[in-house]
């Protein structure tokens, strides 16, 4: 037997990232108080929605916005705390939906089993995924998403017994959910406060938690994993963690998906569905929890409105996408950040001179 | 008493033998210095002994217990920690938050004296990545102190450092070994430094052991003067 070593460990080793992600950590202390102030105003102003914009059809694209906007913010998350790239993460958010849908419309499951089993199926999966691939690095991890979300599509279009196939599968349920009959869940107006309030409880939650110590460690291990394992500290499990969490938000936004929607197809869970989603992560800006959802909004506006002149919509997209890359790596909610700090700045520095 | 040992400790990368059964002891309470060429082996005995490499053959005991198999992890828990000669910290944090995450996994309960022996304190809110590489130096030596280990692994800790950084950082070394009571292996390029600091020294040449004791010793040696020190000495 030839004796040889395993390859030594350099303390850089890991991928490079994506300057989106180069952006400060959080820091331990807390929100300055206007900030969280005017957070708070926009959260409460947010509910006012259905009485501003009363056109169902805009407040239907926000609705989807926002739903997508969870899948965004999953994706988005899990890059800025790991540096993990997915392109796969439509398989959670198909999954919930697509185990909702089949247990309440083939299994005649109680509507909340149904929900119920579909985050929990959405969680299992992502964990179960987590356990196998986060350990591979940089682009290869990218490809495994890929690859697990392809499979399931193909699970999914060949289960046509259970899941309709290609005809995709409706919802039908008997009862209600929170009061609300199946049809009124269709509603943009029934339906937004409910995903208003999902969405900022998941940001928020992912807020606070990226400023725990468990935060931090993630960010350490992003930065330097060789390093986080010299200090003492595990850096497969919470990685682990980390990316069934994401997968569960994924889940949580299929879940209000079908129950908006009240129908789901393979181009849920279709690779198109992911890449959307990294896009709108990546506009909004994964530097803060609010850009993706942002960009996610911006993306089903934008679509509607360059769609109605154009069937090359995406080139408009691509567009943007460059200019954003090479003008605010850091997406639209960095340069609202950096444009309100230079802002501040020229205030305080003519408040001085005025002094 | 030996603290850290080695017996036979070969690693081999393909048919290169970049350790070759390599005795090594390093004794409680002293600043012992590793020196040699470029290619002597010095780093390769470093990541062997902290558990980056595994070894082809041979053996690695701390405080007599064979952790050879041990992973990373269990060394540094064990009391077993070490720096880098390439600058491995978490540049997107501050000095504060990643002493502190460290401090918390390692139960260090006086982060602030590490901070001032190292002279850490006009950086803490400090985007790491923002300071001074000397600075980045010191930071990585601290984040090898937390927790109080007993052994730790020094690789090279003035490389890219002006004469007088690497002094200062030498007495550094010098102080925390004597303050916190730590052994330290010191690898070093620095021929001042390590005269400065070292109680004892070995000499690495091709893998091999070429010369150890007393650093006047050592320094007079004839093999070590035609293999490493030259006019050095």
């Amino acid at each position: 037997m030839n004796p040889s070593v395993a390859a030594p460990a350099t303390p850089d080793a890991g991928t490079t990232l994506p300057a989106a992600v180069a952006e400060p950590v959080p820091q331990s202390d807390g929100l300055r108080p206007w900030v969280a102030g005017l957070v708070l105003a926009v959260f409460l102003a947010g509910f006012a929605l259905p009485y501003v914009v009363t056109n169902d059809f805009y407040l239907g694209l926000a609705v989807e916005g926002v739903i997508f906007g969870l899948l965004a913010l999953s994706i988005g998350w899990l890059l800025r705390q790991t540096g993990l790239v997915s392109f796969g993460h439509a398989a959670y958010f198909g999954t919930a939906a697509y185990v909702v849908a089949v247990a309440s419309t083939r299994w005649q499951w109680p509507i909340a089993a149904s929900v119920a089993a579909g985050l929990l199926a959405s969680v299992v999966l992502a964990g179960l995924v987590g356990l196998l691939i986060v350990r591979v690095p940089g682009i290869s991890f990218a490809m495994l998403t890929l690859a697990v979300g392809q499979a399931l599509y193909v699970i999914i279009t060949k289960l046509r017994d259970q899941t309709g196939g290609f005809d995709g599968l409706p919802l039908r349920f008997e009862g209600t959910v929170a009061g609300w009959e199946r049809v009124e869940l269709g509603e943009p107006a029934v339906f937004w406060p409910v995903v208003w309030v999902a969405l900022g409880s998941v940001m928020v939650g992912l807020w606070a938690l990226s400023r725990t110590h468990y935060g931090r460690l993630l960010a350490a291990i992003r930065e330097n994993e060789v390093r986080a394992r010299y200090c003492g500290f595990r850096t497969y499990l919470p990685r682990v963690a980390a990316f069934t969490l994401s997968g569960a938000i994924s889940g949580l936004g299929g879940l209000l998906f079908i129950i908006h929607n009240s129908f789901v197809s393979p181009e849920t869970v279709f690779w198109t569905t992911s890449g959307n989603a990294l896009v709108m992560a990546l506009v909004g800006g994964v530097a803060s929890v609010a850009g993706p959802p942002l960009g996610a909004v911006l993306f089903f506006f934008g679509r509607d409105e360059f769609s109605a002149g154009t069937d090359r919509w995406q080139l408009v997209l691509g567009s943007v996408l460059i200019a954003l890359v090479i003008f605010a790596p850091g997406g639209l909610a960095s340069l609202a950040a950096r444009t309100a700090s230079a802002v501040g700045r020229r205030f305080e520095r003519s408040r001085h001179g005025r002094a | 008493m030996a603290v850290l040992e080695a017996r036979g400790l070969t690693c081999a990368y393909g048919g290169v033998r970049a350790l070759d059964r390599l005795d090594l002891v390093v004794e409680a309470g002293l600043v012992h210095g590793l020196i040699g060429p470029n290619g002597a082996g010095k780093s390769t005995c470093m990541e062997a002994l902290s558990g980056g490499v595994r070894p082809s053959e041979g053996v690695v005991l701390l405080d007599g217990e064979d952790v050879t198999r041990r992973s990373v992890r269990w060394r540094r828990h064990a009391g077993l920690s070490r720096s880098f000669q390439r600058t491995s910290i978490f540049p997107a944090l501050t000095v504060h938050d990643q002493l502190d995450l460290a401090a918390r996994r390692a139960g260090e309960t006086d982060l602030d004296t590490i901070v001032a022996l190292l002279s850490l304190e006009a950086f803490l809110d400090e985007r790491c990545a923002d300071i001074a590489y000397g600075d980045q130096r010191r930071v990585d030596i601290a984040l090898a102190l937390l927790g109080r280990p007993r052994v730790l692994l020094l690789d090279e800790p003035t490389a890219g450092l002006s004469v007088e950084e690497s002094l200062v950082l030498g007495d550094h070394v010098a102080a925390l070994a004597k303050e916190r009571e730590v052994t330290v292996l010191l690898v070093e390029h620095d021929l001042d430094v390590v005269f400065r600091v070292c109680d004892v020294l070995t000499v690495l040449h091709l893998g091999r052991l070429l010369a150890h004791g007393d650093p006047l010793a050592v320094r007079a040696d004839p093999r070590v003067v035609e293999a490493y020190l030259g006019s050095a000495a």
